[in-house]
């Protein structure tokens, strides 16, 4: 702990927080809960979310019975499928990569994830979570809000409503998102929350957060705003400092500081090489998933306390959804994000930053133990039943794996974690208590994980 | 491999029947279990439900759950979520789930802590696989007549009871007795020592009137004639009142306020976010009917029931109208990839919405279980979703169904709503065939049809019986549900054109509203789940309003009734919510400061007898909003300015006694509006619809859901608004919720909007326009900025601003000079543009006082 508080003042230091935080007035400051419930286990969150549903049986959740009873039918299915067509016979399938064990803890990754398994030893592998709906949006939703319905504030926003940020000069709630998620910014908005809470969404490449570059010269805007501050400056004194006058004065303040430190935290020129290299960033390379994963650990240095990375399109096209698409589609997937999401594993570490970053490599559902289309078909359709994530860092334990699915990874048998159970996991981690963490709307108190979750204690350190 | 399956399947089963006790006839009298099961239950198992369970399962009444652990009977009823034990199968037991943790809601105990041990669970494995065995209860089997009897409620929460008749206090102040609303301020200022602020300035006053009223700053001619008028304050003022209520404007300002209330989007929220071209038309009504002054009472009833009164209406204008009202209905949130998917959060949020919208209390929360603060039962919102569950709503599709429903014909004609439904039928089926003619499914089937019919052929020219043919062909035809006769008979090319030509000959006009359906009670949903349904209940209002029920048959849903009920002037809610939704748009907080929530958990009023009297006024002036306006403008408080006083704000920092008035940042609606029009740009032409890509050319769906923002100069009322995607502008600086009813904005200042402010293409746009305006109002460059400052803030510079800005427009010159050296003509206008980008985005002009 006292090596990571020492980290700390050195990333709040170079975030030139020292010499702006005076100049902040109530109502620019993020409202939130001044202190965490109980004492955090870890600072900031980075969340690595898969888009589409990767299949756990592919991936982390090793089911030798499907190679074994490969084409073997199961019979047909018990629920109505996606999209409304004639069940189908479940013809069980053989996982196409091979499951090998970390060396350290000897938690079995598959052949798609090299570079993450040798990492598995950080990990605390879930492999009974469950969500409440089969479709990419409502499921999607549900990880980010915990609803499948309706809009309500994600748990990046629920993160930065109870805990505030570091620095403010930069949100304390970004989402680094290429393309369109599903479900679009519902994902990251602040919905009833106070919108200083909203994430931010920064495109990788030529113009990652609009409207951070001045139409003008410097010269010009620098004149624009000198008047623009003497103005306001008298405006407020004949009001008494009227604290929402000044309020907004802070915006200006914060917003010329975010035009400042939001370019610098996004540049990768000033890592060196061998960081680069061991993400597999190439020389100029400024919006591949890798230099998104550098961008990401450069803006928790940096005090942000919710970064989110969506590695894929909101569209089945090209993501991880295998539904009446090849199941061999995931090597794509898995390709450009193993090396990658190792490689930030080991640069936190490295850098002393690991036990204060909770990682979090999740999806929105697994995929069936059998062929979608019948017998010896390529794809694998949703499975909200059972599905493989895991965190990482912020003091969890590392090489154990929770909870358990039958043996073809249909259904969960053991200690299940529901979308809800991990929620209130995470923001136990962050120091916030799932049940207190409330915000009064529209005549009650509302929650993230609404009357639901338990936090999953197996995989904290005590 | 099916075949063995099934057999092994029946031979369970059979096994199962003979042996398991599970029978409904083991289940009420359990044959005597074996002395050594009754030993291992009073050692293994009855311990641990004592200890573990029985402490929140009392089986009492008030209980936290309904489940009751103290009989093998209750644990086989169960609780809300159905059966606690399947005796004999513990997998499909809850109380096995739970326990062993592998349920999705349930886990128990729940405290992690408590959690059983692994011997123990074996033990309830064991016990139930056995039958679950009991010794001879002596309670009796719980049964229907048992369950919770209908309560009758009473409560003392004020927003409840009736209104009282209110006289407003006498004051000893000549200056705070001219009005009843000044009266009722002044007898509490006084109460709570409290010093009124002075008067604002004339200036100050037109600017916050014509901001409060139509959302725009006065001209300087405006500002003009008001500071020359000779006559009095309030004489001069009212006139001013006046001008601002007769201006359209007034309406875009106030109908926008309502359409947060009635969470107004042009498109649906499902999956797709498909996109309602005709949901302007109820906009545009809102917006006229506060123009027209539409009384309150009759504004609410056209909103439920317009449908119904246009049966009787005459006139088909007006029917038309009264139908396209109940957009309000129609405009509830949809959900996921089908169509009607989740409807009963659709009429969750058509309850919301009257709930909070109308009536001010949080309905809503009646869903899963009885309100735990206010006196609403879980039979109060059952009784008005069978109101709505009787309710046709339209659907402009979805993304497994990209047609639209259930539109309402324009004119009364029954024959007219009869072909429009027959017509999207049709429609519909072509569309489904025309989307799935591909189907690997289907193909099977589309060839042998082909077959078929070309044996058919062949027959009839070699003149052979058919009959055997033709009777395959008819089967053919039928199968898949009959859904793809016409792909069979006619093929793809026919389907298409078919569609085309359909699309280009709609049978009438049809509307975004909705209509009855059967009307039928509805039930309730156990936990708010639909799956899981309880008891019918009547459809009725709120039982603790009026204890008297409606008589609603088969004939009406009850839309028409639940709208006079509401609009009932004995109704304790409907006058004092809208009342307080007026006061809080003009002072800048409710008379009750939880503007949708009067009930338990809303804040007190600050002022009951003001609210109770107002209330009264409303419905003595025969529910008119502008009456209620002059009001609420026309008296001293409202006049007051809105410096502080510290002696005062030290008490009552949020100025809840008015004793001045608030100054508020201006909303989305009115930054954009107010830096188009003092620009120059503003389009003033009434919106009308969105020129959205016709439905039959384009579906939408998760993976493409309809994203649009459509450029208009109009005001920001007419701007499209959708439910998955913020408007750009509205979106960053706190616009209007579309998702769900609200009655409140929250103006809060981000960085991002300042990032917008300085470096956004919109505001130098809008800066250019503004600057040629005012370079043209005037030759010296004085006067200019006298003409700036008039625009854009109503009052004249003082000689330090003049100076200031002289000297900063004379440096941005130089500046713009020595970067483009060639272009000294533009400097001057670039540097007007520069420097007006400044006032439009400074807090004089984003604040009114």
């Amino acid at each position: 702990m006292h090596h990571s508080q020492h980290i700390h003042r050195r990333s709040l230091l170079q975030a030139g927080l020292g010499t702006t935080a005076g100049l902040l007035l109530p109502s620019a400051l993020p409202a939130g809960l001044a202190t965490p419930h109980h004492r955090p286990q870890a600072r900031h969150v980075i969340m690595l979310y898969m888009s589409g549903g990767y299949s756990h049986v592919d991936t982390f959740d090793p089911k030798p019975e499907l190679t074994k009873r490969h084409d073997q039918s199961i019979g047909d299915e018990n629920e109505a499928a996606v999209s409304g067509q004639p069940k189908i016979e479940r013809y069980l399938k053989a996982p196409l990569w091979k499951f090998r064990p970390n060396r350290e803890c000897g938690t079995e990754v598959s052949d798609l994830f090299p570079h993450i398994r040798e990492q598995m030893h950080e990990a605390a592998l879930i492999r009974s979570m469950n969500c409440d709906h089969r479709d990419h949006g409502e499921a999607t939703l549900q990880l980010h809000t915990g609803s499948t319905t309706t809009a309500m504030p994600g748990i990046g926003a629920w993160l930065s409503y109870g805990l505030k940020s570091f620095n403010n000069n930069l949100p304390s709630h970004i989402v680094i998102s290429e393309h369109r998620p599903y479900n679009g910014p519902q994902l990251w908005d602040a919905n009833f929350l106070p919108a200083v809470n909203g994430g931010v969404q920064v495109v990788p490449g030529a113009d990652p957060i609009p409207f951070l570059k001045s139409p003008t010269s410097r010269e010009r805007q620098h004149l624009e705003l000198s008047l623009l501050s003497k103005m306001n400056q008298r405006h407020l004194q004949q009001r008494q400092q009227d604290a929402q006058l000044a309020g907004r004065v802070a915006s200006f303040t914060a917003a010329r500081g975010l035009q400042q430190q939001a370019p610098e935290a996004l540049d990768l020129t000033k890592e060196t090489q061998e960081t680069l290299k061991s993400y597999g960033v190439t020389q100029g390379d400024q919006s591949s998933y890798a230099s998104q994963c550098i961008m990401a650990r450069r803006l928790i240095e940096r005090g942000v306390r919710f970064v989110e990375i969506i590695d894929a399109v909101g569209a089945c096209r090209d993501n991880w959804d295998a539904a009446h698409r090849d199941i061999a589609s995931h090597e794509k997937y898995a390709r450009r994000v193993d090396q990658p999401v190792a490689a930030l594993i080991k640069d936190l570490k490295q850098r002393g930053l690991l036990e204060d970053t909770l990682l979090v490599f999740c999806t929105e559902f697994g995929r069936s133990p059998w062929a979608q289309d019948g017998k010896g078909t390529k794809s694998r359709t949703h499975h909200p039943n059972a599905f493989s994530c895991w965190l990482a860092g912020g003091n969890v334990r590392g090489g154990v794996i929770h909870g358990e699915t039958d043996d073809i990874g249909n259904y969960v048998v053991k200690d299940m974690v529901h979308v809800h159970d991990f929620h209130a996991t995470i923001l136990s981690i962050m120091g916030l208590d799932h049940e207190k963490l409330t915000y009064r709307h529209a005549g009650r108190d509302f929650r993230l994980t609404d009357v639901h979750g338990h936090v999953v204690k197996e995989i904290l350190k005590a | 491999m099916i075949e063995h399956n099934r057999m092994r399947l029946f031979v369970i089963l059979a096994l199962a029947a003979l042996f398991n006790p599970q029978h409904a006839l083991f289940a009420v009298e359990p044959v005597k279990p074996p002395a050594s099961q009754i030993e291992f239950f009073e050692l293994h198992i009855r311990p641990v439900l004592i200890e573990k369970c029985a402490d929140c399962h009392t089986g009492d009444k008030d209980a936290e759950s309904s489940l009751a652990f103290n009989s093998r009977s209750a644990l086989i009823k169960g609780g809300d979520f159905g059966p606690a034990i399947t005796p004999g199968k513990p997998q499909e037991s809850l109380l096995y789930q739970s326990i062993q943790r592998t349920h999705k809601e349930l886990k128990m105990p729940p405290d992690l802590d408590d959690r059983l041990s692994t011997e123990t669970i074996q033990h309830f494995q064991q016990w139930i696989e056995w039958g679950a065995p009991w010794p001879a209860e002596k309670t009796k089997p719980v049964n229907k007549s048992q369950t919770k009897q209908t309560e009758s409620l009473t409560t003392s929460h004020w927003c409840f009871l009736p209104r009282h008749s209110v006289t407003p206090p006498a004051v000893n102040n000549q200056e705070w007795a001219y009005s009843s609303i000044d009266r009722f301020i002044f007898a509490r200022l006084e109460k709570e020592n409290l010093t009124p602020a002075p008067l604002a300035s004339r200036r100050t006053l037109i600017r916050r009137a014509s901001f409060d009223l139509t959302g725009l700053p006065p001209t300087p001619q405006e500002v003009n004639d008001f500071l020359n008028d000779p006559d009095s304050e309030l004489h001069a003022f009212s006139k001013v009142v006046d001008r601002l209520l007769a201006s359209p404007a007034y309406g875009e300002r106030w109908g926008r306020h309502w359409l947060d209330v009635a969470r107004y989007a042009d498109t649906q929220g499902d999956v797709g976010d498909f996109p309602i071209p005709d949901a302007y038309l109820y906009r545009n009504w809102v917006i006229d009917a506060f123009n027209a002054d539409l009384p309150y009472d009759q504004f609410l009833q056209a909103q439920l029931a317009g449908d119904i009164l246009a049966a009787r209406e005459d006139d088909p204008q007006r029917a038309r109208q009264l139908k396209i009202a109940t957009g309000f209905i129609a405009l509830s949130r949809r959900f996921g990839n089908t169509r009607y998917e989740d409807q009963h959060l659709t009429i969750d949020d058509t309850i919301d919405t009257i709930g909070r919208g109308i009536m001010g209390v949080t309905l809503k929360c009646a869903r899963c279980h009885d309100h735990k603060f206010d006196p609403m039962l879980a039979t109060d919102y059952y009784g008005l979703y069978g109101i709505f569950e009787s309710t046709l709503y339209p659907t402009m599709g979805a993304s497994n169904e990209p047609s639209p429903t259930q539109l309402v014909a324009a004119e009364n004609n029954p024959d007219s709503q009869q072909k429009i439904d027959e017509y999207w039928e049709l429609l519909s089926q072509y569309q489904h065939q025309i989307r799935n003619h591909f189907r690997p499914w289907l193909k099977p089937t589309l060839e042998e049809y082909k077959q078929v019919a070309a044996k058919i052929k062949q027959a009839e020219k070699d003149n052979q019986p058919t009959e055997k043919l033709e009777a395959r062909r008819q089967k053919l035809l039928a199968s898949h549900k009959g859904k793809f006769r016409e792909l069979m008979e006619h093929g793809l090319p026919w389907l298409k054109q078919e569609k085309a030509r359909l699309v280009k000959q709609p049978p009438a006009e049809m509307l975004y509203a909705v209509i009855d359906g059967k009307p039928h009670h509805a039930k309730l949903h156990r936990r708010g789940n639909p799956s899981n349904p309880g008891d019918v209940v009547p459809r009725q209002f709120i039982n603790v309003i009026s204890k008297t029920k409606p008589d609603l048959g088969q004939q009406q849903s009850g839309r028409e009734e639940l709208a006079n009920w509401i609009t009932d002037p004995a109704h304790p809610l409907t006058a004092r919510v809208i009342v307080n939704r007026l006061w809080y748009h003009h002072f800048g907080q409710g008379l009750v400061k939880t503007v949708d929530n009067l009930g338990v958990l809303g804040a007190a009023p600050s002022h009951p007898q003001l609210l109770d009297y107002l209330a009264n006024q409303l419905i003595e002036q025969e529910w008119s909003l502008k009456a209620l306006h002059r009001q609420m403008m026309l008296n001293r408080v409202y006049r007051l300015d809105s410096f502080d006083i510290k002696q005062n704000s030290q008490r009552d920092p949020e100025n809840v006694f008015l004793w001045k008035h608030s100054r508020q940042r201006l909303d989305a609606e009115s930054i954009r509006d107010a830096m188009l029009f003092v620009s120059g740009e503003l389009d003033r032409e009434p919106g009308g619809p969105h020129p959205f890509t016709p439905w039959h050319k384009k579906g939408y769906s998760l993976n493409g859901p309809f994203h649009q923002v459509y450029p208009s100069n109009k005001r920001s009322v007419y701007l499209m608004t959708q439910r998955l995607f913020k408007h750009p502008f509205l979106g960053l600086f706190n616009g209007p919720e579309t998702n769900e009813t609200t009655g409140t904005r929250k103006n809060s200042n981000l960085p991002t909007q300042a990032l917008y402010l300085m470096n956004s293409p919109f505001l130098p746009e809008l800066a250019e326009a503004l600057g040629k305006r005012i370079l043209q109002s005037n030759s010296t460059e004085e006067k200019q900025i006298e003409a700036a400052y008039q625009i854009v803030f109503s009052r004249n510079p003082t000689p330090e601003e003049q100076a200031e800005f002289i000297q900063t427009l004379h440096a941005y010159r130089r500046q713009m000079i020595k970067e483009h050296p060639e272009e000294t003509a533009a400097a001057n206008q670039a540097a007007w543009t520069g420097l007006s980008k400044v006032l439009l985005t400074s807090n004089e002009f984003f604040f009114v006082d």
